[in-house]
């Protein structure tokens, strides 16, 4: 059976790879210049920096989309250009969501967008239909609203969700997003990262590009800041957050709610800085509340 | 300028139970800054779509300068008014250069030719696009397309002007300057018999929203606050009722409250001067 090597999670490495964009004279294109980077399997791995700064295209690399110019991208060791691996096979182990919704919408209707896919690894009626109830149910839209209407008169995070819902719809072993909360909700937001919070835990590999610096700080085990076409930063969250420097250089500032915590313990509020989530913030002052009261008591 | 009273909008025939704006009742004067905030499938954008025209309400009426938008005679008065500058500037861009793309809707004005290149220059000069201006529009960057979006709409001297998400697929650094470019258009000189400019941005992210003197909530086609952002984001339980976020400033602010800390000293307002103080 093909199947029995693809159900160990995946490791991808990428070895000296180069590229550039051969459609001359365009301006503001990304170029990547000898990047090597290793995603273990499991991991949650964050890709961050500016607009142009090469990740749309490392992450098309990553997926086999686009050839490397010169250098390797190797899926569990083999070469995933080589003959003797199937692109087809590993698109199908590893989901991609797009940076763009509407490039991945195209059925006349929600249901059949998102069953195209579990329909097309041979699943029978029932099993489709199943798979396209859950996975629109981890996008937080509710299935009779929806499965019947046109993907393309819905509003900009409805489509979203429904792109990514068509992804998930194929159980991949190993997701790659691009920018997937862009024009998403909180309620949008959180059912992702819910959602990516248990794939991961579940032992698969996760690549994640993207803006939101708060997501980020709340999932990724590790971050990678990419700067003109080079890696300049790669390690993980709370570290880069004390780098201000290369936070900057990669767009970004402090998580708002971080900068809530320094107030916080500038006031006398707080004591402790490392803190990036609303959630956590909150954890941390019940606690010094709970010593307080307990001192107060003894 | 812009009165709305009673506007419903359905996409499907008035038959349907639930229309997908339901009752807007509001007035927005020349010089207001206001924050539009909801859920996914609110009705934002269609609500944005009502006011230049291109939806028409299916009950009730939008009004540009007492003008309705039913009016057909109007509609171009009120395309050149009400300015919409969109998520995805791609999908917006119908020329194929930077300069045209600012021309377009000069041309269609009737303008004439030497008031509209003088237009032109002086839109590619304020949002620093000269450089590019034989450019693709398709081969700029999402921050660069924003402006030129923007440019081609502020060329028709609107007296509102609407952001639709305009943030949401750009990077950080992008989103400051975007919201820095709208900050710009509340300190241009007010020109002879021209009223101060009035924009309504739209946005995901609350934060935004504190960059306006005015927020207004929508949800499920209706509007559920309208008030000053630092009012509205102090109902953090209500908000969150409907699956919106409040700065983190604000449900830390709640959350002390809720565990007895009336008193404390943490104040969200008190946060935001710290906060820009900060980032000098
Ligand atoms: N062309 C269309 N035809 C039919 N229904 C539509 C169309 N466009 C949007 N809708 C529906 O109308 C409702 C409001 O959509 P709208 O795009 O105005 O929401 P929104 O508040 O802008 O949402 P988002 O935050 O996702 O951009 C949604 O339920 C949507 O599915
Ligand atoms: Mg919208």
């Amino acid at each position: 059976m093909e199947f029995n090597h693809f159900h160990l999670p995946l490791n991808i490495k990428i070895e000296n790879l180069s590229f550039r964009y051969n459609r001359h004279s365009e301006i503001g294109t990304a170029v990547l210049e000898d990047i090597n980077l290793s995603v273990r399997a499991g991991e949650l791995v964050a890709i961050i920096g500016l607009s142009g700064s090469g990740k749309t295209t490392l992450l098309q690399h990553m997926t086999g989309l686009l050839q490397p110019d010169s250098g390797r991208v190797l899926v569990d060791g083999k070469d995933i250009h080589s003959k003797n691996v199937s692109l087809s096979q590993l698109r199908r182990r590893l989901g991609l969501v797009f940076q763009f919704p509407e490039t991945q919408l195209f059925a006349e209707t929600v249901f059949d967008d998102i069953a195209f896919g579990p329909q097309n690894l041979g699943l029978d009626a029932s099993q489709v239909a199943s798979r396209v109830n859950a996975a629109l149910l981890t996008v937080a839209l509710n299935p009779p609203d929806f499965i019947d209407r046109s993907p393309f008169q819905l509003s900009s995070g409805e489509k979203r969700r429904v792109a990514i819902a068509g992804v998930l719809a194929m159980n991949p072993e190993c997701l790659a997003l691009d920018e997937p909360t862009a024009a998403l909700d909180s309620t949008g937001i959180l059912a992702i990262s819910h959602f990516l919070k248990a794939f991961h835990a579940s032992g698969k590999t996760v690549i994640l590009v993207s803006h939101n610096i708060d997501l980020i700080a709340r999932l990724a085990t590790r971050v990678v800041v990419l700067r003109a076409g080079q890696l300049c930063y790669d390690g993980d969250v709370e570290t880069l957050l004390c780098h201000q420097d290369i936070l900057q250089q990669a767009g970004f500032a402090l998580p708002r709610a971080r900068c809530v915590v320094n107030y916080l313990v500038e006031l006398g509020l707080a004591n402790k800085r490392n803190l990036i989530s609303v959630e956590q913030i909150k954890l941390h002052l019940t606690e010094i509340a709970t010593t307080v009261s307990k001192q107060s008591i003894g | 300028m812009l009165q709305i009273s009673n506007l419903h909008f359905s996409y499907e025939q008035a038959d349907s139970a639930q229309s997908t704006l339901n009752g807007i009742d509001l007035s927005i004067k020349a010089g207001e800054s206001v924050a539009l905030i909801g859920p996914n499938g609110a009705g934002k954008t269609t609500f944005a779509r009502c006011l230049n025209g291109l939806l028409l309400p299916t009950q009730g009426d939008v009004h540009i300068n007492g003008e309705s938008t039913k009016d057909r005679t109007q509609i171009i008065g009120i395309r050149q008014q009400v300015g919409i500058v969109f998520q995805n500037p791609e999908n917006q861009i119908v020329s194929a250069t930077v300069e045209r793309e600012i021309a377009f809707g000069l041309e269609n004005l009737g303008i004439e030719r030497n008031r509209m290149h003088a237009i032109v220059d002086n839109m590619l000069d304020k949002f620093n696009l000269t450089q590019y201006r034989q450019h693709a529009p398709h081969l700029l960057s999402g921050g660069e397309m924003q402006r030129l979006a923007l440019a081609a709409v502020m060329a028709m001297s609107p007296q509102i002007v609407v952001f639709d998400e305009p943030t949401s697929l750009l990077d950080p650094a992008n989103q400051q300057l975007v919201l820095s470019l709208i900050a710009d258009l509340h300190r241009q000189p007010v020109k002879d018999d021209h009223a101060p400019i009035s924009t309504i941005l739209i946005t995901q992210n609350p934060e935004e929203a504190l960059h306006c003197k005015r927020l207004l909530v929508l949800n499920q086609g209706q509007i559920l606050f309208d008030d000053k952002p630092d009012v509205v984001f102090r109902k953090t339980d209500e908000l969150k009722n409907v699956g919106l976020q409040v700065p983190a400033e604000y449900e830390i602010a709640d959350y002390l409250k809720k565990c007895g800390q009336e008193k404390s000293t943490f104040d969200p307002t008190d946060f935001q001067r710290y906060y820009a103080e900060s980032l000098k």
